[in-house]
């Protein structure tokens, strides 16, 4: 199994949490962990896939209790980068909507624009 | 584990077995590699295991057991069925995005061409099917 790991980095106004490996029950704890912690010391916390080979349900769980905890910090959560069958998941399940980055690339909450 | 078909077609290891979670990504890749072994291209592949995961999953958190996976194909089908000794659970619609929970039994529905379950002497078998 190409082992989780949930890497957290404080940029300028925000923490990217990077996901690696394979994401399924035997760490959903482990995720949602990292994503509450990352919620609790930013408003502006992005997910990145990009390294994620497998996502599934127990995964999502942990991505959308997140959401739900930096709503009610009046924050944001959103995902990027995902690939191949983790993509789709997130389509099928409408999650990869709820979870999308502003379609203008500007960071929601009003600061500058991405370089 | 209820007798294939007899114009089944099988690899020469067709079965595991699943206890817990860290169980999963083994499952996930004797299916990967069995469906790939059958004839399914890699995408849908990886779509069957990640529907195999969900049902395995489901079994891990709603039964007292384990259970086993087989991978077999059928008339221009890849055929996987997972059988645990729970009783048998149903699928409802797709939640709302925003829902914490409820969508393992959902996912499969949308990613498989068919999925039957049956109750067997030893508990559920659920058989799903991807069209190759």
């Amino acid at each position: 199994m190409a082992q989780f790991e949930a890497r957290t980095s404080a940029e300028s106004g925000r923490v990217v949490v990077s996901l690696a490996g394979e994401c399924d029950l035997s760490v959903r704890d482990e995720l949602t962990t990292a994503l509450l912690a990352a919620v609790g010391t930013s408003r502006m916390v992005v997910v990145d896939l990009g390294a994620l080979s497998f996502l599934d349900s127990s995964g999502l769980h942990g991505l959308v209790t997140a959401y739900h905890a930096a709503q009610r910090d009046r924050g944001h959560l959103y995902v990027v980068n995902a690939g191949g069958v983790v993509a789709d998941l997130l389509d099928l399940t409408g999650v990869a909507e709820l979870l999308s980055p502003p379609a203008d690339g500007t960071r929601p909450g009003g600061d500058h624009r991405h370089a | 584990m209820p007798e294939l078909p007899t114009e089944s077609v099988q690899p020469a290891n067709d079965t595991t077995r699943f206890i817990e979670a860290r169980d999963l990504a083994t499952v996930r890749a004797f299916v990967r590699a069995g469906a790939v072994t059958l004839g399914l291209p890699a995408h849908r592949a990886d779509l069957l295991a990640l529907a195999v995961s969900e049902l395995t999953t489901n079994t891990l958190q709603y039964t007292s057991g384990g259970g086993l996976v087989r991978v077999w194909a059928q008339a221009g089908q890849v055929v996987c069925d997972v059988v645990d000794t729970g009783p048998t659970r149903s699928s409802g619609d797709m939640p709302p995005a925003g829902s914490i929970r409820g969508r393992g039994l959902a996912i499969v529905d949308r990613i498989v061409d068919e999925v039957a379950t049956t109750t067997v002497p030893d508990g559920t078998l659920v058989r799903i099917r991807m069209n190759l």
